[in-house]
Order: C-alpha cells, then structure tokens, then sequence
C-alpha cells in the first residue's frame, strides 16, 4: 500500500481548515501526535498528511528565522518531514513528537548555517536592507516612494529588519533557544532535549540570550514602553 | 534570593512557570533591586518586540514538492530486491565468474608440472642445455682424479722392455 495519497488540487484559502483542504473527519483531527506517527508507521497516508499540516506553517517559520532565507528554510522544512517519513518504521513514542520533530529541523538549520558561512564569507552583511513582509525577501530601501503610508510602512519595516538582525547575530543555539521558546512555545524541558542540554543550561542559555538581545534592541525597547506592562513574556 | 539565583527563575517568573512560594521571593527581590527589576521590565519588553515580526506561510507548491519527495522514497526494502536484474549485479557477477575461471585453468597448469613451475617451451629448452654441460661431467671428474691422486706416485712403475739394459 502506498503511504502517498493522490496531490491535491493547491488551495489559496488560508480560512480553511487543515482538515477540510484534505478531507479528514474530526476523530483523525484529535488523534495525537504520537498517535499519528503510530498510524504512519502502521501504514496510514492520511495520519502523514495531517502531520504535515499541521506542523508545515511552524516549521517553515522556525526555519526562516533560524537561516532567514525563504527558499532555503522551505527546502530544509521538507527534509524535515522527508526525515520523519524514513523514520516511521523505527519510531518508537519515547518523547513528544514536537520535540523529535524541532530536534531534526534544528540539527538541520545549525548544519546549514555552518555551511553557508563558509559560501557567504565574501558577502557584505552591513548592505541596508529591509525585508518583504509577504515573501521574506530582502530589498533595498527604496526611499523615493512618496505615496501616503509609506513612511509609516517603512518605519515599521526597519524597525523589523533590526529585530531580525538582533536575532541574527545571536550565536546559533541561543538564537533557536530564543526561537523555540518565544515562537513554538515549548516548555523548557522539551527545549533542552532539543538542544541538548539540561534545563537548568537553557534558562542561563535564555537569560544570556536576552541580555544581548536587550543591548541590541536598547532603541527599541527604550521607546516601546512595554516593560511597565505585567504579563509573561508569550 | 539574591542577583545570581534570580537569573535561574527570571524567565519561569515572565513565562508565569513559577510555583507560588517561589514567585514570591522573586517578587520580593525584584521589589528591592532596581538592576534586576529593570532588567525583567526590559526582557519583557524585549519578548514584545519579538511579536512584531510575521508569520509567514509556506509556498503554495510546499505540499506537492513534500509528496513528491516521499513518493521518490522506496517503499519497502526486501532481500528480493538483491535478486532483480540490474547491470551492476550482471557486472559483478561476470567479474567472478572470470576470476573463477582464470583461477581454475592456473591451478590446472601448475598440477601438471611437477616442481611448480608452468610447462613452458622456454622451460623445457632450458633443460635440455642442462642435460648437455652435465653429460659430460664423468670425464672431467676422471680427469680431476687422475690429475690430483696422491697414491700415483706409489704405484708400481712399469718395468721398461729388455733392450732397454742392453
């Protein structure tokens, strides 16, 4: 039995439900993760295609924060499931699904940023830029455009490059540190088995992450007033 | 609590993960330290910030080039498949089979030469060069005898004929 079920037409209507673009009823919508990738690991096409909708949007963004390239963070995000599919037969529940899954995908990101600072030794990174909300992509400031909005647009979008940058210049595992915990709102210990380390490492891993992040944002957070507001940081 | 213990506790602390006992005394610290109250002030500032950047959705083709890839992926591994046609076993096994043979006619050389050493027209001409400088050697070993024997001298001469007294 093939586990690939027939493509389906692509859909360009976000409001639908990941059961509904694929045709799952409700009771193979609740089944749990670890309860899935059994089903896959059985033999079962439609439990994969569930996993894969529902942790396509998170890991693509996990991934495009990790090595902030659109194409790349998507090529990586399919290796991760490619990964998870040649898995299937060995996979035994022994820890969340999410963090098995974060595991392969922040191996894969840290493998690909080491590799591509060797490529990318000669490219300028100080080359103002800002970034595309809709597609990612960075562009060159283009400063000429007059129309109303748009320096309020602008504005937005460098005070956006500056958060990404600061994000950018964390070292690797205190940047999916910072990821996994602020985006992909994992507890601490999952966080840990990801990285690898105890969770005790983590949290000086956070603080330590946050110390820079706060020195880098120092404009920022200066003017956002927010941290007379109380509440969690998520 | 003091500084050091409070960097341990400070994000359970924003994340709201603190049991009640314990967020107590990181309250009543940040309470009494301005450096530590400021600085969660400003990492939560800080996760705030973190919020503005957006989401991005997977392209549309993200699915299929997913299916595609697992579609690619072989569907079961089985001894059988060592058995199918393919053009690097067939040239595996021709290789073999050539050793095999070459192998087999070696071993059947060396078993009809005695001595182990293949029967060459080469080897057999030798031999017979060999069989000509020793056919020879009884005279020469004669000569050596003849020529080096200590007792000759003692041997009794030869008596010369009766004219000789004459």
């Amino acid at each position: 039995m093939s586990l690939v079920p027939a493509p389906l037409p692509h859909t360009h209507q976000p409001q639908l439900s990941a059961s509904q673009r694929v045709g799952y009823n409700v009771e193979v919508m609740a089944r749990s993760d670890v309860q899935l990738m059994l089903d896959v690991k059985a033999g079962d096409a439609q439990s994969f295609e569930l996993l894969l909708h529902r942790y396509r949007t998170p890991l693509v963004n996990f991934l495009f924060r990790m090595v902030r390239d659109r194409a790349q963070a998507e090529d990586l995000a399919q290796e991760v499931f490619l990964r998870v599919y040649r898995a299937r037969k060995d996979y035994v529940p022994s820890a969340k699904f999410t963090t098995w899954l974060f595991r392969i995908a922040t191996n894969l990101a840290l493998n690909s940023m080491r590799d591509r600072r060797y490529r990318q030794m000669e490219v300028s990174i100080d080359e103002p830029v800002s970034v595309d909300a809709e597609d990612g992509s960075e562009k060159p400031l283009d400063l000429a455009d007059r129309r109303p909005g748009v320096e309020q647009h602008l504005v937005e979008e460098a005070r956006r490059a500056m958060i990404r940058r600061a994000i950018e210049k964390l070292p690797e595992k205190q940047r999916a540190a910072v990821l996994l915990h602020k985006y992909q709102g994992l507890d601490y210990r999952e966080i840990g088995k990801i990285l690898d380390c105890s969770e005790s490492a983590l949290k000086s891993l956070l603080f330590r992450a946050y110390e820079a992040l706060r020195v880098e944002l120092a404009p920022l957070v200066a003017s956002s007033g927010g941290y007379a507001e109380k509440g969690r940081l998520q | 609590m003091n500084c050091t213990r409070i960097e341990k506790r400070l994000f359970p602390y924003l994340d709201g993960r603190l049991r009640e006992a314990e967020r107590r005394k990181v309250e009543a610290h940040l309470a009494e330290c301005t450096a530590c109250r400021l600085r969660a002030e400003e990492f939560r500032a800080v996760g705030g910030l973190l919020e503005e950047l957006p989401r991005i959705e997977p392209s549309g083709a993200f699915d299929l080039r997913v299916r595609a890839r697992v579609a690619a992926e072989p569907q079961g591994r089985n001894w059988w498949v060592w058995l199918r046609p393919s053009p690097r076993v067939a040239f595996a096994a021709s290789l073999l089979l050539m050793l095999v043979v070459w192998t087999a006619s070696r071993r059947t050389d060396v078993d009809t030469y005695p001595h182990g050493t293949p029967a060459t027209a080469a080897n057999v001409a030798g031999q017979d060069e060999d069989f000509q400088a020793i056919k020879d050697l009884p005279v020469l070993e004669d000569y050596d005898v003849l020529s080096n024997f200590e007792l000759l001298p003692d041997l009794p001469q030869e008596q010369p004929e009766q004219n000789s007294k004459m």
